[in-house]
């Protein structure tokens, strides 16, 4: 159950929504329909790459009710590792990509009475098939939108038309910013919040959250980690005595995998838990969301879809 | 997860959640002890910002009404029974804000009860703390008719739904806010152990 | 999919009873096809947990939910349950979506699986589904409770063997919100409802199994749509008796003492779970099927290999166990009577009968 199975699709419509956004729609190849999914989850696609193949989790953006094509929308990191930039630039309609099935890590807390959502930027996109099913349970609901400006104001106009009366947006470059603390202190009790977007926005709204006592149980957040881009290193596997570079590039995950192993993994973004490896030598740079405060000083245990080493070299208990 | 794994709660003393911005105690009998605890406690901490309220119904356990209202904040409410109680609490409660902090002392019975209203009202569990204060009765559901004896102090008591001689488990549920009770004698009709008071 | 070539085509019986004069009994097809679910000659505590819907042709585990020649006796014998406990089926109200995931989730694997029983046709929202075994057609709007005689999962499970649960999955947790159970061994939906993963585990025999708990925990949290796993569980019951619910312990508890040496090979049961989880897709919660075997030591001993690995797992159970599982009082008779039957010779590897 840790390989999630595959599913192939077919790109039936890339469109470019911002300079720095497209939209990618995806068919299922086989002719049936795909299968249904629960609002806030992704999808990890996979792009053949030319050294290797990228995967990347991308969030489904499309209504959880289409059963015929999925949608997830991309922004271009020129500064990554190249699975955006292959998304922008390589794939086009007609296309054949793999994608696993869906899974979900930021799902609507079912009990909430009221719900928050701030979306910062590309972070909108989860909230595009969550806002569906909002509307059909006739919830109440808050969507809180901040971004630069219109340039990164992916389907401003689209939630303008669909859900106006929802609808708070935030443009910095007009002088018009999102103040967590003025938004979070007055909220009725059952209230439950839910924020995606860069690290700085989603580290200001959780910790004001904190700092006026929302209780952790009503905090949600998506950051996927993109693995970040680093120094090679060399990882040992004990129990193969295998030795394999990592670029810098590269995850340790990825390189596993390069090399014929199989790794248990799913969301490839330090949020799951299923890619947990234990770490006999060397000192790892950890970079998930997954692990203690405790166990990542401890040293001895790692997400290898995301964390590296500060080390030149890391001994895996694989 | 210490304890292993129970589904009998825990309960410890009231302490002062200074990441609260609002702060609720409601209390029954005995539990004004944990109030003037957590009283001093605060006093101790010093938080001019934030600012607390009392709710209190002294039951049959009159000789703490004197203390509770020396602790002197306007704020203390002293109710004459339960009823009034749970109605003030519950729209407190809907007019409260995310941040609350619900303190809760008393026996189990009450707490669990305030627990239900607060559950009700949209408040999570982690923002509630729990203290319980003078007896250790149970409220007890009879798995067979489903009756909840309200202060059970036994480990054996008959059930006042189904008439039969049920045994207190330590399973407890917190949607029902009781423990669980099973027939003793099944498998012996008649034998029934020893009837103890293990929950004064 | 090629998986109904592998799923047996039951025979159903007419009309057995789980109580009173219990009439209940296994036919030799069922007898090889019980999933005897110890793999050595000795008792060893192990969570298996392994990907379900796939198995040796005609075995239990082939298909999505198995339907045996029981069918009709185990949808009576709920319908009677229910009759005098309606408590027995309940869902909180947050469930309505996994409601009608559990519904779609049935009818479509019994439709693939049981073409010649069960037929699912959907024209959009509006389903129309045949149940011929039962003798039902109803024609229904998909997500809309008020064009079904019950709530959907009621609906779905009032005709389907073995016990459901549903658990919504919030803040790193599963909760017991919801079941149909009215064959469980020795615990109760209505008072467990609403209870955490570790809350519901309630009160397990040993401290240090809760690091596997914790590990179960997770395992689930990550569960993926498709990818159902499975364990297998076991106890001994008294009388072919499915409802061994504590609501009704102070009917059933009496059996225990009923077993002689005499008698015990007709009255002591084998009893399996076969435990089955699946992701459902649009509420994210889990189900979880508890499909319950029985066979009596009668029955057991009929196929020599398993008679004797029985004896031998018996004789190594740990005490508290026996005492656990509710069986210690009887248990002498149970390896006097299965001793017979194991001559010291080895047993083949696997579960499978020779
Ligand atoms: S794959 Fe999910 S944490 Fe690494």
């Amino acid at each position: 159950m840790s390989h999630p199975a595959h599913i192939p699709v077919r790109v039936a419509n890339v469109e470019t929504v911002t300079p720095f956004v497209k939209t990618f729609t995806f068919e299922p190849r086989n002719g049936a329909t795909l299968p249904r999914f629960s609002a806030g989850s992704h999808v990890v696609v996979t792009m053949p790459g030319d050294e290797r193949p990228y995967r990347n989790p991308y969030s489904l953006m499309s209504s959880p009710f289409e059963l015929d094509y999925y949608q997830v929308s991309v922004r271009r990191e020129d500064e990554g590792r190249g699975g955006s930039l292959y998304m922008h630039e390589r794939v086009s309609i007609g296309d054949e990509l793999d994608i696993s099935a869906p899974t979900n890590m930021f799902a609507l807390h079912p009990l909430a009475r009221r719900h928050l959502l701030i979306a910062g930027g590309i972070g909108i996109t989860p909230f595009l098939a969550q806002l569906h099913e909002l509307e059909r349970m006739q919830a109440d609901y808050q969507m809180h939108y901040a971004f630069r400006n219109q340039d990164n104001a992916a389907f401003h106009d689209y939630l303008q038309d669909h859900y106006s009366d929802h609808l708070h947006c935030y443009e910095s470059d007009n002088g018009v910013t999102l103040n967590p603390a003025r938004l979070l202190a007055d909220q009725p009790l059952g209230t439950h919040l839910y924020v995606c977007g860069p690290k700085g926005l989603l580290e200001a709204v959780t910790d004001t959250a904190r700092r006026l006592g929302w209780p952790e149980s009503c905090i949600h957040y998506e950051e996927f980690a993109a693995p970040p881009v680093g120094k090679p290193f060399t990882v040992e596997l004990a129990k193969s005595g295998r030795s394999l570079e990592v670029a810098g590039s590269a995850t340790v995950l990825e390189t596993l995998e390069q090399a014929g192993l199989e790794p248990n993994c799913l969301c490839r973004g330090g949020v799951c838990g299923e890619c947990e490896t234990v770490v006999l030598e060397g000192d790892i740079d950890h970079n998930d969301h997954f692990l203690s405060d405790e166990v990542k000083a401890s040293n001895e245990r790692m997400m290898i879809c995301v964390s590296r080493a500060r080390s030149e070299r890391l001994v895996l208990d694989l | 997860m210490i304890e292993g794994i129970k589904s009998r709660p825990v309960y410890s003393d009231l302490r002062p959640d200074l990441d609260g911005s609002h702060h609720l105690l409601v209390a029954e009998g005995a539990g004004a002890e944990a109030l003037v605890r957590f009283c001093h406690a605060w006093d101790a901490a010093g938080d001019p910002d934030a600012d607390y309220d009392i709710l209190y119904h002294p039951d049959e356990d009159r000789r703490w009404i004197g203390t509770v209202n020396e602790l002197a904040r306007e704020a203390v409410a002293v109710f004459v029974n339960r009823v009034g109680l749970e109605s003030v609490l519950a729209r407190r409660l809907a007019a409260a804000r995310m941040g609350l902090r619900l303190y809760v002392a008393g026996s189990e019975g009450f707490i669990w009860r305030v627990v239900a209203i607060a559950r009700e009202a949209g408040l999570s569990e982690d923002a509630i703390q729990k203290e319980r204060c003078g007896t250790q009765a149970r409220p007890v559901s009879c798995v067979h008719c489903k009756t909840i004896a309200d202060d059970v102090t036994t480990n054996v008591y008959q059930c006042p739904g189904c008439g039969l001689h049920v045994f207190v488990r330590d399973h407890f549920s917190r949607l029902l806010g009781a423990y669980q009770s099973v027939c003793v004698d099944a498998e012996n009709p008649g034998e029934l152990p020893e009837i103890e008071e293990v929950y004064a | 999919m090629s998986a109904q070539l592998q799923i047996n085509d039951p025979k159903i019986k007419p009309i057995e009873t789980f109580r009173d004069d219990f009439t209940y009994s296994n036919s030799p097809e069922a007898i090889r096809r019980f999933p005897f679910p110890f793999h050595e000659d000795k008792y060893m505590y192990s969570v298996n947990i392994e990907p379900h819907n796939v198995g040796p042709a005609g075995s239990v585990f082939a298909p999505a939910f198995d339907i045996d020649e029981h069918y009709l006796s185990e949808i009576e014998e709920r319908r009677r349950v229910l009759e005098e406990d309606p408590g027995r089926c309940a869902v909180l109200p947050h469930m309505m979506e996994a409601q009608w995931d559990t519904l779609e989730l049935l009818m479509t694997s019994l439709a693939r699986d049981y073409p010649q029983h069960f037929k699912l046709e959907r024209n959009g929202d509006r389903w129309t589904w045949e149940n011929r075994l039962l003798g039902i057609k109803d024609t229904f709007t998909f997500d809309d409770a008020s064009t079904l005689p019950y709530e959907p999962f009621e609906y779905i499970t009032r005709q389907v063997q073995g016990d459901f649960t549903l658990h919504g999955q919030r803040n790193n947790m599963l909760y017991m919100d919801g079941g149909m159970v009215t064959c469980q061994a020795d615990w109760s939906l209505q008072f467990d409802l609403g209870m955490d993963f570790y809350e519901w585990h309630g009160p397990v025999p040993k401290a240090h199994e809760m690091g596997i708990f914790e590990r179960a925990l997770k395992y689930l949290l990550n569960l993926q749509v498709g990818q159902p796993v499975r364990r297998l569980n076991w106890t001994m019951t008294v009388h072919p008796r499915m409802d061994t619910s504590p609501e009704n312990y102070h009917k059933w508890g009496i059996d225990r003492s009923q077993v002689t040496a005499d008698n015990v090979g007709e009255l002591a049961h084998l009893r399996v779970e076969l435990q089955s989880l699946f992701r459902l897709p649009r509420s994210n919660a889990i189900i979880f099927s508890i499909r319950c075997y029985l066979i009596s030591l009668n029955e057991l001993v009929t196929v020599p290999k398993w008679a004797r690995r029985f004896h031998r797992v018996h004789k190594s159970l740990p005490p508290e166990l026996a005492d656990y599982k509710g069986f210690s009082g009887y248990q002498p008779y149970v390896i006097d009577f299965l001793s017979q039957y194991d001559d010291g010779a080895p047993t083949s590897p696997g579960t499978q009968p020779d």
